[in-house]
């Protein structure tokens, strides 16, 4: 083998291999770099080579003829320079020539350079010239500082991603879960394995919480529901899941078996405590609330969405309950199903223009004329001919078509009611039914204006009938003050039904009322009933006292018309004298009204 | 362990499974967040919990998924920034589990608290050798063999291996054959 022929002298060596050492064929160690007599504390040479190194890797290297057997390939050793922890070097054995069985081994830090620097203060000249590991330690420096200050925005980022997702997840007023994180818990739930442990969905609704925030402001209303969120983290068990849905809806997942007489214990429970009065500002509150029960197992073939429409269907049915509890059903699905279908139904009857007026003269006695056309929707459905409102206002109310409806059945109504004027037949007032949504909406108003000038009618043709449980609640200012805009606007106002709602009389004061209209509970059967007959003549003695005008609505025979009479009343409503009808046979009806109108005075 | 690892199995999941799955197994395993940062340190638990997530979500034994998984991880290691650390070790299947632990030892460079397992190869036959596997963490053997796959895939060769001796109280570690295909 043809050899280099090179001669070092001792400071040359000590510059290219800073951190050499030679073992003798002995195996004890006998020259030693400088830097490696820097970092050794105590002299190591003669000591055996494996009494102060041992070899790691490659293992099994434990004497001095095995490590002769590893020439040229990478060591890994490890040595304690100082007594202290083990630094690990580098290494590569070579034969030493003019030392029979000796060998060079040439070390470096490998892994432990950063520390060795610190640990012996090394500095750049205890390493050889073109050691790229010092400018590795330098880039190390560099690279951990920019690591610390990348760990420090990544935990910054981390602990603010957090934030936010529990924020995101959490219902900024009460702090329990929201909607979104209700949606993740059911599918998560709905995802699990299948197996037999009934878990259920309990959904809640506060009655009456809007007149908590009517009456005594938002703040109160807040309370509220921040009083709800306790009640239900007081009853939710630890894998339970209090949410506020939204507004004053609440839901309560439960995530464990519960059977139906613990689910409606529950149940009863959360509503006895959520409608404890609660002080506030010194005013005691309080609300109702209403819950729906559904039961489901996890695995089902469900979603989160179909599970909280189940809730609601029993939710609704809740609210008509005793105890305000329910469970779903069978049935519930059932009229769900057909009421949806009814939906459909109802929304393609808009669409193709089915929902018409029809109209029920009202009736001055005193001045043998009709004073008034009180409009009446009905559906003209080609399957199943012409539906009264029992048909459809459920369903349609409940999937908000109502103001659709109404729109469409008013704007025929005002188009066939100024027909009527321009052909010069005398009608009297057109009486329109306004609901309390109507009254709430701030267009309302100005649509009924503009549908009016449209049609080339003014609102002093008009009269709107207000149910008596629109004005209930008298502190609804709001509704008043929406009264008293449409009074102001031309119209006049008429309280439909009266004698069944819970209108004050102090309401009755402050609404701008011209006409009562008697509901026909007083009326049918009066004419066998004196006790009808003393409050039906103190409701008529009343009106008189406040100078407003009564209508009888459902007069059916003439004694009753005769009773009515003879106790002041002159306006009158019903089939006695006619049905509600379609415009065309009102037409027909008007004639032969004027013909018996004109008999009786010839 | 490194989120490195994770990160992987995260990957592993989502592209085989679709991340609502990697969502749904996350939560099965308890964990709050479903990413890494890779240069991070995490417990070795939660490595270990996601493997029992997946073995409950996919309903097969953690042999089979960490064997797939180790397969897979060669593939992300070698799409990852390390890839170049990988191709350095040599072209050849015995070249690169050789330079395995030189892989390793230049990572701890740049992440200190790195535990890496270590494998050393001996030649016993023409076409077969005895591969050591040394770590300190238990149950990954099958994982092992995954990547020793994985890595005969990269280079284009064919192994077969066979799992001769367990560790124990007696030997620090566990032993592989493989054997080069033709």
């Amino acid at each position: 083998m043809a050899l280099y022929t090179f001669e070092f002298s001792k400071s040359m060596i000590d510059i290219l291999c800073p951190m050499f050492l030679t073992v003798g064929a002995g195996g004890c160690i006998e020259q030693v770099g400088p830097t490696l007599s820097l970092i050794f504390t105590q002299e190591i040479q003669k000591k055996n080579f494996f009494e102060v190194f041992s070899v790691e890797k490659p293992r099994r290297v434990n004497d001095f003829e095995r490590l002769k057997t590893r020439l040229g390939t990478k060591l890994v050793l490890t040595a304690r320079p100082d007594g202290g922890d083990p630094i690990q070097f580098r290494s590569v054995a070579t034969e030493l020539h003019n030392s029979p069985g000796g060998l060079l081994l040439d070390l470096s830090f490998g892994t432990s350079l950063a520390d060795a620097i610190k640990r012996f203060n090394l500095s750049g000249a205890d390493f050889k010239p073109n050691d790229f590991s010092i400018d590795l330690f330098y880039t190390f420096e560099t690279q951990r500082a920019l690591l610390d200050d990348s760990q420090k925005m990544t935990d910054a980022l981390t602990s603010a991603k957090e934030a936010a997702e529990r924020e995101a997840n959490l219902d900024s007023l009460t702090g329990i879960a929201n909607r979104r994180s209700l949606y993740q818990q059911l599918e998560g739930m709905l995802h699990r394995p299948k197996d037999d442990i009934d878990l259920a969905l309990l959904h809640i609704d506060l009655d009456k919480f809007k007149a908590i925030n009517d009456t005594f402001g938002h703040a109160a209303g807040d309370e509220i529901l921040k009083h709800t969120a306790k009640v239900m983290e007081a009853w939710a068990g630890p894998d339970d899941l209090p949410v506020r849905i939204g507004g004053d809806e609440f839901a309560l997942v439960l995530d464990g078996p519960h059977d139906k007489t613990s689910l409606f214990s529950l149940a009863e429970n959360l509503i006895a405590n959520i409608t404890t009065p609660v002080r506030i500002d010194g005013h005691s509150c309080k609300v109702g609330a209403s819950i729906g029960i559904v039961r489901f197992r996890a695995g089902d073939a469900l979603s989160s969405d179909r599970l909280l429409i189940n809730s609601d269907m029993a939710l609704y049915e809740a609210k008509g309950a005793a105890n305000g509890v329910k469970l779903l059903t069978p049935e519930m699905i059932r009229l769900h199903e057909e009421r949806a279908t009814l939906v459909s139904e109802i929304e393609k009857g808009i669409a193709e223009g089915q929902f018409v007026p029809y109209f029920q003269p009202q009736i001055d006695t005193k001045a043998s004329k009709v004073c008034g056309l009180e409009v009446l929707a009905r559906w003209d459905n080609p399957a199943k001919g012409v539906l009264s409102p029992p048909s459809f206002l459920e369903a349609a109310n409940r999937a908000n078509l109502m103001r659709e409806i109404d729109r469409q059945v008013r704007q025929q109504a005002i188009n066939a009611f100024a027909t009527c004027r321009r052909d010069g037949v005398q009608v009297g007032k057109l009486s329109l039914n306004v609901t309390a949504s109507n009254l709430r909406s701030p267009d309302f108003l100005e649509d009924l204006q503009d549908e009016l000038f449209l049609a080339g009618l003014s609102p002093r043709s008009i009269q709107l009938e207000l149910l008596e449980s629109i004005l209930f609640d008298q502190s609804d200012k709001f509704l008043i003050a929406q009264c008293l805009s449409l009074k102001a606007a031309g119209f006049t106002l008429a309280l439909d039904d009266f004698g069944t709602g819970h209108a004050a009389i102090s309401t009755l004061i402050e609404a701008p009322i011209s006409t009562l209209k008697i509901d026909r509970s007083f009326v049918t059967g009066l004419d066998s009933n004196k006790k009808m007959q003393r409050i039906t003549g103190a409701m008529l003695a009343m009106a008189r006292q406040m100078g407003v005008d009564v209508m009888a609505e459902g007069v059916e025979t003439r004694r009753e018309l005769d009773l009515l009479e003879a106790n002041g009343c002159r306006f009158f409503q019903g089939f006695y004298f006619s049905r509600p009808m379609a415009m065309i046979d009102l037409r027909s009806w008007l004639e032969l009204w004027e013909k018996g109108q004109m008999r009786k005075l010839s | 362990m490194y989120g490195m690892v994770n990160e992987g199995i995260r990957s592993f999941i989502e592209k085989n499974h679709g991340p609502e799955t990697w969502t749904a197994i996350c939560k099965k395993a308890g964990l709050e967040r479903a990413e890494f940062e890779r240069m991070s340190s995490y417990d070795d638990s939660v490595t270990y919990d996601l493997v029992g997530a997946i073995c409950e979500h996919t309903e097969l034994q953690a042999e089979e998924v960490l064997k797939v998984f180790g397969e897979y991880w060669i593939e992300f290691v070698s799409d990852s920034n390390f890839g170049n650390l990988l191709r350095l070790a040599g072209n050849t299947f015995v070249e690169r589990v050789n330079g395995l632990d030189d892989m390793h030892e230049r990572i701890l460079l740049a992440m200190p608290h790195l535990k890496p397992p270590s494998f050393e190869l001996e030649q016993v036959g023409e076409k077969s050798y005895h591969l050591f596997y040394y770590s300190d963490r238990a149950g990954l053997v099958p994982m092992v063999v995954g990547l020793l796959y994985g890595l005969a895939a990269k280079s284009g060769e064919k192994i077969e291996v066979t799992y001769i001796t367990p560790k124990s109280p007696t030997s620090d570690h566990d032993v592989f054959e493989v054997t080069l295909l033709d």
